[in-house]
């Protein structure tokens, strides 16, 4: 089963982004084990470099999961991720990496199912990435 | 001793109060009446929540609950508080949660394994839920363990004189458990096979889902367990049992002789049986037909009882071809007289003696026995008991002519069992009800006919039944050439030959004390239809388990009597409308078609089919709910089900009182029921008592009520306790110092794995050894050890045990933990928190930071349960990049500094006035600083706003304390813990030091302008300040405080906002909230900088600023030769990373998330050989 899955990592803020990956077992939902969770502290701790290393690995696709705006646990400006995730994809870019593999995700604290949907049309979207592009993800 | 503060309730409120106090030192006391601390009301047992709010407040609960000073009461309803103040006894009920607390990690296998589903409506929806369940569903709640929803005895277990637990093997049939079905029924009692077929099922008399449709077919299912067990029947001894060498006699081999010989026998006997027969089962065999009762069923049953050890004689009669004086002086010590009841009654009319009269047992031995016995071409049967409708339909199988029913009364009386009344009207029979035998009619030697009286129904006799009364005149004869007499029998106790036994003389039956079953003679005991007269199967079963009992207390010289009671226990109330009842007809049971049962003895009924059967035992309403089918006892892996927890009592001492129960629902408020309530926020209803309106504002209330009763307390010269006395670190592991946890320098780091099985919750996923297999070839990993909790006490000193044998330098624990930090997030659960605290106890000190947690279970096992391969490769690189994390793991931050006792208090609203108040009132030095307000500000203050300031302004006087104005220049030099104020007035510069700061902002903001001038922007306080500004997130009071019980307060800034709106009232509230945090923060006496507290390298700093631009706590300062230099006070750094992120010369780092522990986890995630990681 895991073999086909898209190989994804999935950065996730130590609050309401985290709580919504935990959130998923209370529920009793799941997601593909190929779903992989690194968690940070917040999101705006992450750099360009740590994505595309992130990718360098082998990840088909990257998701930022924070929290939504206001919400931030240290009043960190959202601003700044927005704009590493940018810089991160004009390098994709550059490197010939299709830059929808990297995406930001804001989930409301704690909502599991909600994860579970994102992560799950994420890793159908790199699918088709994959087979329109033979060898391209 | 102190008896600490009661507080009662399970808000919010209740929790920030209880942490609010514990913080303050003080021992306090959680009573809830739920399962569990949460925002929903679940005092009905179970609701849905959406978690967005609850989570918000999670780490105030968790943290209070889990607080080494608070002891949490759960499901516990306060009755009365007895004492006065200071003294108070707090006399609460607690409710049984069948669950252990300490034990029970919610991992929901027993939820999986629960055979009963409750109903619920819920939002308009038909949802259910298994009867062991979370404290509330789908959401979080502290403490986390489950519990059970149970409620007595159900009607038809009470009812079953076996007291075989009916609902509870229902409940395994309708999850298609068979085996376990069967074993719970002969838990209670045997030959289930013969009970499934025969017994009189009172338990469908008494079943509660008649009163919907129709009983469950309970018999049916019964029956089907012992026919379709694939382990088919497997009697055990009981496990204390030894082995019991006195000598039993048991004679009769009937039911009632089996059933004791059966229970003698598990206890550990070896009985014998005497049987008189040739074969085995006395009534079973002789008197019940094998068309109701197959010789192979009964022949298993007794082969299973002979295999538990009993050994049966048969062809001997005792009495006579064996004496009970003999088998004494044989050596039997105890003797259960089982004799039956074989000696068929007589009419007493004339012509019973005439040629083809016979009585019904004769009969019915002489067919079933394969006896030649004449059967006549016209029967007529007298009786309406079980045995006269078995001759009927025994003979009827037999004959080719006529058979008929006659009874005296009407159908309604007839004893026998209905089901079998109806088959043998199928089968052809006829039945004359209200007829009499008045003669039996012949030519003198051979019978012709029945001369017989009509009846009727007439008055009450005292056993119940109606009296049938002859309507005179009316006889009429009915011709008969084989008459059978089926109208009961007695026994024949003369057969014995004992001469002392004492027997009724009315009918023959042996008299004993009902209670015990003992005769006259101590050691002889005698039950079933032996004492009775003709009776049922089934209470022949019970007098033999009872005989058992006697036999072994009177064996080991234990009073016969003691605890033992005849009475039924006591059925649940249910109410069938709160059920959500399914609407499934009764099942019906197949029989062989009428034709096919003439001429042969074949088993008439064939059992349910199994396609039917879970859905007939899911007919089962489930009245007690929880059904005892032990099934979560059995999954459990913990041990942590408890089945036998009871109500108690118990008294909690408080010296003080704080109530948060509501009674909008009528529920626990004790003290809102004796006391008329006031609408003010806080009530104070008698000395020493506080009741606190829940809601809106509950929090800062709770923590002013808290902090209220921590001053009350102190001035009765309560200790203000360290830190240190509240870790409760054992004093074998003070002598260890800091330098010998540190850990090894690379290249030798010794790491060992813990892998927590949490009960199986993980190992029935993830297979374990594969994962200590892969993970024992990681490079620095020297052991693996698999346990099976990690969270309890018993946990923590095994992982304690390994590290210390192995000499480890690091562990990599992977269970549910994630973090090794002091922050409590919303994924955090109290077992965590319990795993962590465990694990200080037990460790060297400081040595809990060597530890790397990685969570396998609700981030692996749990979420990919149908991948069991994909997850135990998932948890192979969880755990791998735990382990590199913890290789290239740099010393976290850990300095302790002292934290002096002053406040600085900016601001002199109402707020920042009360705050002071508050504090100077704990003996704190205070120094107040008003705003830099203008005059005119003031006249917009209302008279009561005026009132309570001049107020507090006059105690404050009265402290020594007076309020200075807004100085020209405010500085904020030193660090966390103890910084120093400068304040400079003209020419007057005064110093001053203070552990904490508080800023009323709703008095400073309004008249500084934005961003500039009153406070310096270079400031600490002004850049914090901005940042406020900045970020649009609300800040003050509740969401503070609710931030500051998720991550760790360690700067000692508190900013206080308030609203023009807030009344002067909730003002003076906010500000003793305040107080109270600033209180417990000084409390501590040292602080320490969070472990993901960031560094920087003054070497690899360039100066740019960039880190500073974001970060209000970060400075740029100058190092000399005008080159700046980032610098962070680490107590101040919250940990989020952002600056390492826009560092340019990666000279910040975190000893906990540093990008090359975020790449080595990247690496062993994504299977990449992991790399030794650098330690910069």
């Amino acid at each position: 089963m895991s073999k086909s899955e898209a190989n994804v990592v999935v950065f996730a803020c130590n609050w309401d982004g985290l709580s919504s990956v935990e959130a998923v077992a209370q529920a009793g939902l799941s997601y593909p084990a190929s779903v992989k969770v690194v968690r940070v502290s917040c999101l705006s701790r992450l750099h360009q470099g740590l994505i595309l290393k992130a990718f360098e690995l082998g990840a088909d696709g990257v998701m930022l999961l924070g929290c939504e705006p206001g919400k931030c646990q240290f009043d960190t400006d959202p601003a700044l991720i927005t704009q590493e995730c940018e810089k991160a994809r004009k390098l994709m870019r550059l490197l010939g990496l299709k830059e929808e593999r990297l995406v930001l995700t804001h989930v409301p604290r704690g909502d599991g199912s909600h994860f579970v949907g994102r992560v799950t049309s994420f890793i159908a979207e790199i699918g088709q990435m994959r087979s329109a592009v033979p060898g391209g993800a | 001793m102190t008896r600490g503060v009661a507080v009662i309730g399970s808000s919010a409120g209740a929790a920030q109060a209880a942490l609010t106090l514990a913080e303050l030192g003080v021992e306090v006391k959680l009573i809830t009446p739920s399962a569990a601390l949460s925002l929903v009301d679940i005092t009905e047992g179970a609701a849905v929540t959406s978690s967005e709010e609850l989570l918000g407040i999670w780490p105030l609960f968790l943290r209070a609950a889990s607080h080494p000073l608070v002891t949490l009461y759960t499901n516990s309803e306060v009755m009365a508080i007895e004492g006065k103040q200071g003294r108070f006894t707090i006399r609460a009920t607690k409710y049984p949660r069948y669950v252990r607390e300490d034990l029970c990690t919610g991992c929901g296998r027993c939820e999986e394994a629960c055979s009963v589903q409750v109903p619920l409506l819920f939002d308009g929806r038909r949802v259910s839920h298994s009867a062991i369940h979370a404290p509330v569903l789908g959401a979080k709640t502290v403490p986390s363990a489950y519990y059970i929803e149970k409620k007595g005895v159900a009607p038809c277990r009470a009812a079953c004189p076996l007291g075989i637990n009916v609902q509870g093997f229902v409940s395994l049939l309708s999850k298609g458990k068979v085996d376990e079905a069967l074993r719970l029924i002969n838990e209670a009692a045997p030959l289930a096979g013969v009970l499934g077929r025969i017994c009189t099922h009172p338990c469908e008399d008494n079943c509660k889902r008649g009163e919907v449709d129709s009983p469950v077919f309970i018999h049916a299912l019964h029956r089907y367990a012992a026919d379709n067990a694939p382990g088919g029947i497997n009697y055990k001894r009981k496990a204390a049992a030894g082995y019991r060498r006195e000598k039993i006699a048991i004679i009769g081999s009937g039911p009632a002789g089996l059933t004791a010989a059966w229970e003698l026998a598990r206890r550990g006997y070896s009985p014998t049986i005497f049987e008189s027969h040739a074969v085995v089962g006395g009534m079973l065999a002789t008197g019940i037909p094998r068309f109701r009762l197959p010789w192979e069923v009964r022949y298993r049953e007794v082969e299973a009882i002979k295999a538990l050890g009993v050994d049966i004689k048969t062809g001997v009669t005792v009495g006579r071809d064996v004496t009970i004086s003999d088998l004494r002086e044989r050596r039997y010590r105890a003797f259960f007289l089982a004799i039956g009841a074989h000696r068929s009654n007589k009419l007493n009319i004339p012509g019973e003696d005439l040629e083809g009269v016979v009585d019904g047992m004769s009969l019915l031995f002489a067919l079933n026995m394969k006896v030649g016995a004449f059967v006549g071409s016209n029967i007529v049967v007298i009786g309406g008991g079980n045995s006269a409708v078995d001759s009927a339909r025994a003979a009827n199988r037999r004959s080719k002519g006529q058979v008929r029913i006659i009874y005296r009364r009407t159908a309604e009386e007839m004893t026998a069992v209905r089901e079998e009344v109806e088959d043998a009207i199928r089968e052809g029979i006829s039945i004359e009800y209200l007829t009499a035998p008045v003669e039996i009619l012949g030519d003198g030697n051979k019978v012709a006919g029945i001369r017989c009286q009509r009846m009727v129904m007439g008055e009450m006799e005292a056993d119940g039944r109606r009296r049938a009364e002859p309507i005179p005149g009316i006889e009429f004869v009915i011709d008969a050439d084989h008459v059978v007499v089926a109208i009961g029998q007695q026994p024949n106790t003369s057969l014995l030959n004992m001469r002392w036994l004492d027997v009724d003389s009315d009918n023959d039956t042996i008299k004993v004390d009902t209670l015990t079953l003992e005769t006259g003679i101590p050691g002889i005991f005698a039950g079933g239809d032996c004492i009775t007269g003709s009776n049922n199967v089934v209470d022949a079963v019970a007098a033999g388990l009872r005989a058992a009992e006697s036999i072994d207390r009177y064996l080991r010289g234990r009073d016969l009597r003691r605890g033992r009671s005849r009475e039924k226990p006591q059925v649940v109330e249910v109410d069938i409308r709160e059920r959500d009842v399914s609407y499934y007809k009764r099942a019906r049971m197949h029989a062989i078609p009428i034709s096919r049962r003439m001429g042969n003895f074949e088993e008439t009924n064939l059992g349910l089919p199994g396609e039917v059967v879970e859905r007939e035992a899911g007919r089962c309403i489930n009245c007690a709910l929880c059904s005892e089918c032990m099934e979560c006892e059995r999954v459990c892996e913990l041990n942590a089900v408890f089945h036998k927890d009871s109500v108690c009592q118990v008294g909690i001492p408080a010296e003080i009182v704080i109530d948060f129960t509501t009674d909008d629902n009528g529920t626990n408020s004790y003290i809102r029921r004796r006391e008329i309530a006031q609408s003010a926020p806080l009530q104070f209803t008698r000395p020493g008592i506080y009741k606190v309106d829940t809601g809106e504002g509950e929090l800062t209330r709770a923590s002013a009520i808290a902090l209220k009763a921590a001053i009350e307390l102190k001035s009765r010269e309560l200790p203000r306790p360290k830190e240190t006395d509240i870790a409760g670190v054992p004093d074998v592991y003070l002598e260890q110092t800091r330098e010998e946890a540190e850990p090894a320098s690379l290249g030798e780091t010794r790491v060992g794995v813990v892998l927590c099985r949490c009960g199986g919750s993980i190992s029935s996923v993830i297979d374990c050894n594969q994962v200590t297999n892969e993970v024992l070839q990681l490079p620095g990993v020297c052991n693996v050890l698999e346990i099976s909790q990690a969270c309890n006490e018993e946990g923590a000193s095994m992982i304690v045990a390994q590290a210390a044998e192995w000499d480890l330098d690091k562990v990599v624990l992977a269970a549910c933990r994630c973090c090794g930090l002091e922050q409590i997030c919303f994924s955090c659960t109290d077992r965590r928190v319990m795993c962590q605290q465990n694990l200080s106890r037990g460790l060297p000190l400081g040595y809990d930071r060597n530890i790397e947690f990685v969570n396998i279970r609700e981030q692996c096992a749990w979420v990919h349960q149908d991948d069991p391969v994909g997850a135990t490769r998932k948890a192979i690189g969880i755990i791998s990049s735990g382990v590199a994390r913890a290789r290239g793991s740099l010393a976290a931050a850990s300095e302790e500094r002292p934290v002096a006792e002053g406040v600085l208090v900016l601001g002199a609203g109402l707020c920042g006035l009360a705050a002071a108040r508050n504090l100077a009132d704990q003996g704190y030095s205070v120094e107040v600083i008003s705003g830099p307000e203008s005059d005119s500000a003031t006249e917009q203050h209302s008279l009561e706003y005026v009132r309570r300031r001049d107020t507090l302004l006059k105690e404050l006087e009265e402290q020594g304390i007076l309020v200075r104005q807004w100085p020209q220049v405010l500085d904020l030099d030193g660090s966390p813990g103890s910084y120093e104020v400068v304040v400079k007035y003209q020419s007057q510069t005064s110093r001053s030091g203070a552990g904490a700061v508080i800023l009323d902002i709703g008095q400073l903001t309004g008249e500084m302008p934005a961003g500039d001038g009153v406070i310096p922007r270079e400031n600490l306080l002004g850049r914090i300040l901005a940042h406020r500004r900045c970020s649009d997130a609300p800040n003050g009071g509740d969401t503070a405080a609710l931030k500051s019980s998720a991550m760790k307060e360690t700067a000692g800034i508190f900013i206080i906002s308030t609203d023009a709106e807030d009344l002067p009232e909730e003002q003076v509230l906010k500000g003793a909230a305040v107080a109270a945090r600033a209180s417990a923060y000084i409390g501590q006496g040292v602080v320490s900088p969070r472990a993901n507290a960031v560094t920087i390298n003054s070497k690899l700093c360039r100066g740019c600023g960039d880190c500073a631009a974001i970060c209000p706590y970060i400075e740029m300062k100058e190092r000399g030769g005008g080159i700046a230099c980032a610098y962070v006070d680490q107590a101040l750094c919250l940990g989020c990373g952002a600056c390492i992120a826009h560092c340019p010369t990666g000279a910040i780092t975190q000893a906990t998330q540093s990008n090359q522990q975020i790449i080595a986890t990247l690496e062993a995630l994504l299977g990449r050989a992991p790399i030794m990681v650098e330690v910069s």
